[in-house]
This record gives structure tokens, C-alpha cells and sequence, in this order.
């Protein structure tokens, strides 16, 4: 072979450094913004004008890192959220970054890299207990004993306990995303089930969705009996779980452990909940494997008729008042499911500081603004999102909804439990890529949960390493 | 030649002292140095950072450890990553020829007498000037299993419909599908420039010897264009071993890491699980091997194209 001419090896050179350039951009690409999970936007309710809150004496400025809200919610927190905050404290600035789920772990990160303060931030409960391991969200113990030991007892225990971590609590809750059984009462009637209830066990499950599912001459399903959505490894692994704490296990049993030895995604059950799962789709066919796409995006699968049962957070209400009124009173809200255990999906958005917060105490006065009673029910009220505090649970006006009061029976009788604390999402979504695997039948359910195990045990092991989490 | 025969040259003239950066060095350094500034700011630093950070277990956050070559040695152990070598093969070697070839053939058609043929450029150009996102929430639709368009285009040809993203085996064709049509128009203004810059001698020569259409393409359109088709060879591989934008926009790796690439597992570790020093030393894995295609290719034009 020749040798390279100068030529030659300059275009190498050149080459080399197009590439060493692209391969560096690949690394550091910004995803463009995605969808969110965030509620539907539903009708705003007016709500009572708050009062103002505790003055401080302190100036300063706040960042706040916000998720992304439905446009009434936007407008009250602009309006009212806000301004009201700053009007009591003079000379104190709250500047908003807006974030959404897919871009809240980058936002965090550069952050911390570049020690941009994080005064407030507003994540998942599931979130606190990684971030707080690696010191990056603030305790906030010594606060609350100082001036917030009456006020706190106003929240669910259970949703509060959700963002301890190591003894120490690092955030507030400020909505619960609880999630139960809805389904169509006129579909019921038509197929001879009692519009009243829902299913209550996994046997109900099956019998109701197979009396409810509608197909086409093709075979294909045009209703889903009960909306079993795998399309993303999100959706494959929500469906998974509930069906796996409702078979009395979790990813991680007890839910705060950081041990690897805990990690139950191996045991009888979860493989048996794995399995009833597949059965859902491919021997009971009650839903397509793909989900139900509506055809308004604006309406739910339950609202535009292509599914009869569905889980569910409280925003549907909200939904189906703002975009099918007339459809309201067909929507029924059933229990969670039953097989071993009666669980749901119950967790928290928080309010947490970051460690880097130069003006802890007006951090703590913005939280605290925040979760308080008139600021949370106005913050909620539009979206018909379930409160935190039992005092707006029972006393807000949009609260009286008997519809979504029944939302409220999961944190009440202790049905609520979120993803283990030692989990981070990203090791969740992966979990669910190995769900969609088992479920279009390209690994074993055994093969499927062993991989799955063994990921999650090395995410575990790396952030136990890195942070000293125990 | 009087003129220069007149002059005496002095017989011993002492040796001038050459200055060490002329008036044109240094104009050149000036006008060069902004660009090598920004050059090793934002390119040269971060490379060799990113070398560095390979080789310890930063994660931005926390203080970083010195683990020498274990993450490269983790790379060999993790199935995610050979999987997701194995896609980005996949998507290389799946959109690659039939980019080039269409790219081509449309290149062809618009350089021909056609009418309209502006027109035609442009149309075929603007999904290429058009952002990836924009593109991946159409095709989105299109590919949606119960209300999309290529659906509702198989019922009416009496065709079962497909699950297109929602499928293990047809996720990748279809990112492969959508990434060929978005990217077509890009390949052929290139091929465009190629053929506008064949002399037309070439064509005339041919048709007296006799060179039906066929023989002129093949004899003198395709070597004409060789070195047009290796710059775009090399920069689509490049490309397209660089996949994202679709992905994370439309499947995010899925179903069951069927669509997962080296740039979206580089963007999970960095970015998802702040496993920085992993994801570094993944990107320099893409880099070595992207650099070795690169090499491949130019050899085998140097040395095998051009018979060298």
C-alpha cells in the first residue's frame, strides 16, 4: 500500500476532526421539549383571594424552577401565586424558570454544575430521596420545628413521609398525583355490569374488560375494555406496577431500602404480575398492545368512547368538564384494584431547596407561601388536581365534587404508595423497556425481570457508591 | 539586461538578519486568531476534557474519582451499548444506499430539462431545512397504529394494518423511512452541484462515439461524481451514526431498546443517570470509530476508486 500523501493525511486530520467534533455534539445534543405528563387543562374554578403572607425583612432574589402548568393554573400562579409573594416582601424577586419533566433532571444538573442558585424547586416525591443523597436538596427540619409544626400536620402523613430521606425531610408536597380505576357507567349498563362500582380484584378486571371490549370484522380492537397502554416504556411500566404493588410487592421492598438484596422484581409475584399483564393483552385481548390514540387530543380515551375502563389521575374530571360536559355523569370512579394488596399510585409533586440556595430563609418563605391553604387551592382548583392538605380536601369548593372526593379515599384509608425511594426514574423507564420486551413476547417473563433486576441492582449500586446512600 | 549588468553587486554583502513573524504572519495571525481562540475554547479544551473525564467517574455533582480505563472496560459488558451499536449499524447501512440513491436520482431528474424543475428543488429540499422535531410529531401521526395516514393508506390497498413504532422489527425501518425522506433533499443539492460541474465535453464525446444513456451514466456520471459521492458517504455515516433527534422525539429507545443508538445511550448516562465519565467515554468510542470509517472510506477512494 502507498504511503499517505500530506495531502492525504491533511484530509485525514480534517476528517478526524469533523468527526471528533460530531461525535462531541452527539454527546451534548439538547433534546428539543417533549410532552409532558402534567394534568389536561381543565376549567378553571374561581377561588377565595389569599391572604397575605408572613412578611420577611430579607432582599433578595429567588429562583424558582417551575413545572410546566395548563394555561389556568399559569394564569393564577402569574397573577396571584407570585405577585402576592412579592408584594409581601419588598425588595425580594422571584424569577421563574419553567421546566418540564423531560428537562428537569438537565435543568437540575447544570445547575448544581454551575452553581446557579435553586431556591425552589417543584419535582416528583420520587425524585427527593437521590438528590437528597447527594446533598443537593436542603433538609428541612430545622424549619419546620421553628414555625411550621401546627401547619404540617394539615397533610397526609403518608405523602409527607414520601420525601424523607436518611431521617431528614427535603420537600413539601404540593399536589398528589393519585391514580385509581374510571370507567364508563353507559358502557357498563350496555354490557350488564353495574354502573355503580368497579371492578374490585384482578379476576373483575378480566371478566368486565372481556364483556367491554369491542373489535372490529378485522379483529382488530376499536374499545378497549380496559385501557392497557404499553406504547412507551413509561406506559408499560406504570401499568406494570400498579399490578405489581397490587400483587403485594414493589421494585424495592421496604420501599426507603437502598439494598440491592431488596430489589424484588425476581420474586413469584412480580413474575405473576408480569404474566397477568401479558394475558391482559394477548390471551383475554382486552387492549391493543399499542393503547387507544383519540383522535381530538384534547379528550381522553374515556371521553372519545374507544376504551371503557382506564387508570386515572383527578384531572379526567377536569377534562371531561371542559371538553364533554354532557359526559360527566357516565364517568365513574372505581378503587384501586385488589389482589394481595389494595395499592395505588399515590405520590406527591414537591417543593424542595437546593443546596445551593444563598438565602435559605427566603427560600423557606416562598415554600411555605406556596403550600399554603389559598395558594394550593388556587394552584389546584382549575385542574381539579387532588390536594395534599386534608383541610382543602374537605373544605375547598372544588373539593365538594363528590367525584373527587373519591380520588381522596386512596391517600385516606392508606391505599397510596409511590416508586421506591432508591429508584430514579430513568432506572424506572428502563425497567419498562424490558415490560414491552416480555409483552411483545421477545423475552421470557423470567429473562425479561432478571435483566430488569440487574440493571435496577446496578443503577442502585453506582448511586450508592457515588453518594454513600444508605 | 544592461541595465542589470551595470550594477555592481557589493562582493561581500553581510547576511540579513530574517525578521521572526513578517508583516503577513502577523496579519494572518491576527485575522486567524479569533477563529483558534473559539476553536480550542469550544472544541480542543472540552475534547481533551472529555478524554479526561473518560477516564474518571464524574457525574458533575459529586467530586470525581480517577478509575482509569474502567469505563471502557465497563463498555464491554454492557449489553445496552453493543445493543445500541448494533441499531445505529442498523440505521446506517438501512439509510445510507437508499438516501444516496434517491438522492441521486432526484438530483438527476431536477438537473434535467424538466419543468418546473425549481420548483421540484425546492420541494424536495424543505424537509431538509425543516427541524427534526418538527418532522418527528408529523411522522408521529403518520405512523400512529390506529388513526395514522400509512395505515389508512395499507385498509384501502386491503393491507393489515402496521404497528410501525409500536413494533420491535418495524421501529427502525420506520426511523430509517422517515430520516431517508427528511434527508434526501440535502443529498441531492450536493449531487446537483456534482452534476452542473461535469463538463458537458465529456456527455458530447460519448453520444459520437455512440454511448447510449445508460453507458454515459455509468462511464461518465458515476466516476465524475466520485468524489462527490465519498464526501457524502463519509459525512452520512457520520450523520447518521450521530441519530437522535428521532429518537429521543419519537420512540426514546424504544419498544424494548429497539431503536436505542450510541448518542441516546450517551445521552441516558450523561444526562439521565449523571454518569458523566461513562457517557465520555462512550462518546469517544463514537469518535474512534466514526474516525475509522472515515479512514476506510478514503482509502478505498484513494486506493481502490481511483486505481491507485
Amino acid at each position: 500500500m502507498d504511503r499517505l500523501s500530506r495531502r492525504t493525511m491533511l484530509r485525514l486530520a480534517g476528517l478526524a476532526g469533523v468527526a471528533g467534533v460530531s461525535a462531541a455534539c452527539g454527546a451534548t445534543a439538547t433534546p428539543a421539549p417533549v410532552a409532558t405528563t402534567a394534568p389536561t387543562v381543565t376549567q378553571a374554578e374561581p377561588t377565595a383571594a389569599p391572604t397575605a403572607p408572613a412578611q420577611t425583612k430579607q432582599k433578595g432574589e429567588l429562583r424558582f424552577i417551575k413545572l410546566a402548568m395548563g394555561d389556568p393554573v399559569t394564569q393564577y400562579f402569574e397573577k396571584t401565586a407570585i405577585p402576592t409573594f412579592q408584594e409581601a416582601n419588598p425588595g425580594v424577586t422571584v424569577t421563574v424558570d419553567m421546566s418540564d419533566w423531560g428537562h428537569l433532571g438537565e435543568k437540575l444538573l447544570t445547575s448544581f454544575a454551575g452553581n446557579v442558585p435553586v431556591d425552589l424547586v417543584e419535582t416528583g416525591s420520587d425524585w427527593v430521596g437521590p438528590y437528597a443523597a447527594r446533598k443537593q436538596f436542603m433538609p428541612l427540619d430545622d424549619m419546620i420545628a421553628k414555625d411550621y409544626q401546627e401547619e404540617i400536620k394539615d397533610f397526609y402523613p403518608d405523602m409527607v413521609e414520601i420525601s424523607r430521606y436518611s431521617g431528614k425531610l427535603s420537600g413539601l408536597p404540593y399536589v398528589l398525583d393519585i391514580r385509581t380505576m374510571t370507567y364508563r357507567k353507559d358502557q357498563f349498563e350496555e354490557a350488564g355490569l353495574d354502573p355503580s362500582t368497579g371492578p374490585d380484584t384482578w379476576d373483575d378486571l378480566v371478566s368486565y374488560a372481556s364483556k367491554l371490549v369491542q373489535t372490529d370484522s378485522g379483529g382488530n380492537i376499536t374499545r378497549a375494555g380496559y385501557l392497557l397502554s404499553a406504547a412507551s416504556p413509561t406506559d408499560a411500566v406504570f401499568e406494570y406496577w400498579y399490578l405489581l404493588v397490587q400483587n403485594g410487592v414493589d421494585i424495592v421492598v421496604p420501599w426507603g431500602s437502598w439494598n440491592t438484596d431488596d430489589v424484588k422484581l425476581e420474586t413469584p409475584e412480580a413474575k405473576e404480575a408480569l404474566q397477568f399483564m401479558i394475558d391482559l393483552i394477548n390471551k383475554y385481548k382486552i387492549s391493543p398492545i399499542t393503547g387507544m390514540s383519540t383522535k381530538n387530543p384534547d379528550l381522553s380515551a374515556l371521553a372519545e368512547g374507544i376504551a371503557s375502563m382506564c387508570t386515572q389521575g383527578s384531572w379526567i374530571v377536569g377534562n371531561f368538564k371542559l371538553y364533554s360536559p354532557d359526559l360527566l355523569p357516565v364517568l365513574g370512579v372505581g378503587k384501586p384494584l385488589m389482589k394481595k394488596a389494595r395499592k395505588q399510585y399515590a405520590c406527591p409533586n414537591v417543593y424542595a431547596i437546593g443546596s445551593n440556595t444563598k438565602t435559605p430563609e427566603l427560600a423557606w418563605e416562598l415554600m411555605k407561601h406556596m403550600v399554603s391553604k389559598d395558594i394550593m387551592t388556587g394552584m389546584l382548583a382549575p385542574e381539579n388536581n387532588s390536594p395534599p392538605r386534608k383541610s382543602i380536601a374537605a373544605d375547598a369548593d372544588y373539593m365538594q365534587d363528590p367525584l373527587l372526593k373519591l380520588w381522596q379515599q386512596i391517600p385516606e384509608n392508606g391505599w397510596g404508595t409511590t416508586t421506591p425511594q432508591a429508584t430514579e426514574w430513568p432506572t424506572i423507564e428502563n425497567i419498562g423497556n424490558y415490560i414491552q420486551a416480555a409483552l411483545r413476547q421477545e423475552m421470557t417473563v423470567d429473562e425479561a425481570l432478571s435483566k430488569a433486576a440487574a440493571d435496577t441492582k446496578r443503577r442502585i449500586e453506582e448511586l450508592v457508591a457515588a453518594t454513600g446512600a444508605a | 539586461m544592461a541595465l542589470v549588468a551595470s550594477r555592481a553587486l557589493p562582493a561581500a554583502q553581510p547576511k540579513r538578519k530574517r525578521k521572526l513573524i513578517t508583516t503577513q504572519e502577523r496579519a494572518a495571525i491576527v485575522f486567524v486568531s479569533p477563529l483558534m481562540v473559539l476553536l480550542l475554547v469550544y472544541w480542543i479544551i472540552p475534547s481533551l476534557a472529555s478524554l479526561y473525564y473518560s477516564l474518571t467517574n464524574y457525574s458533575v455533582v459529586l467530586p470525581s474519582k480517577w478509575v482509569g480505563l474502567s469505563n471502557f472496560g465497563r463498555l464491554a459488558g454492557d449489553v445496552l451499548f453493543w445493543r445500541s451499536l448494533k441499531n445505529s449499524a442498523y440505521f446506517t447501512l438501512g439509510s445510507i444506499p437508499f438516501g444516496i440513491a434517491i438522492g441521486l436520482l432526484l438530483a438527476i431528474v431536477v438537473n434535467s430539462a424538466l419543468h418546473a424543475r425549481n420548483f421540484f428543488r425546492i420541494v424536495f429540499y424543505l424537509p431538509g431545512v425543516t427541524s427534526t422535531i418538527a418532522l418527528s410529531m408529523v411522522w408521529l401521526w403518520l405512523f400512529d397504529p390506529h388513526f395514522g395516514l400509512l395505515n389508512a393508506g395499507l385498509r384501502l390497498l386491503g393491507l393489515p394494518p402496521m404497528q410501525w413504532l409500536q413494533s420491535t422489527s418495524q421501529a427502525m425501518p420506520s426511523i430509517v423511512l422517515m430520516s431517508v425522506w427528511g434527508g434526501v433533499g440535502g443529498t441531492m443539492i450536493i449531487y446537483l452541484a456534482g452534476l452542473q460541474g461535469i463538463p458537458s465535453h465529456l456527455y458530447e464525446a460519448a453520444e459520437v462515439d455512440g454511448a447510449d444513456s445508460l453507458q454515459r451514466f455509468r462511464y461518465i456520471t458515476l466516476p465524475s461524481l466520485q468524489p462527490v459521492t465519498l464526501y457524502v458517504l463519509v459525512t452520512a455515516i457520520i450523520g447518521s451514526f450521530q441519530i437522535f433527534g428521532p429518537i429521543y422525539a419519537m420512540t426514546d429507545g424504544g419498544p424494548a431498546f429497539a431503536t436505542t443508538t450510541i448518542v441516546h445511550q450517551i445521552y441516558i448516562n450523561g444526562f439521565r443517570y449523571f454518569s458523566m465519565g461513562y457517557a465520555a467515554a462512550q462518546s469517544w468510542v463514537l469518535f474512534l470509530l466514526l474516525l475509522g470509517l472515515s479512514i476506510v472510506n478514503l482509502r478505498l477512494q484513494v486506493f481502490g476508486f481511483s486505481g491507485d
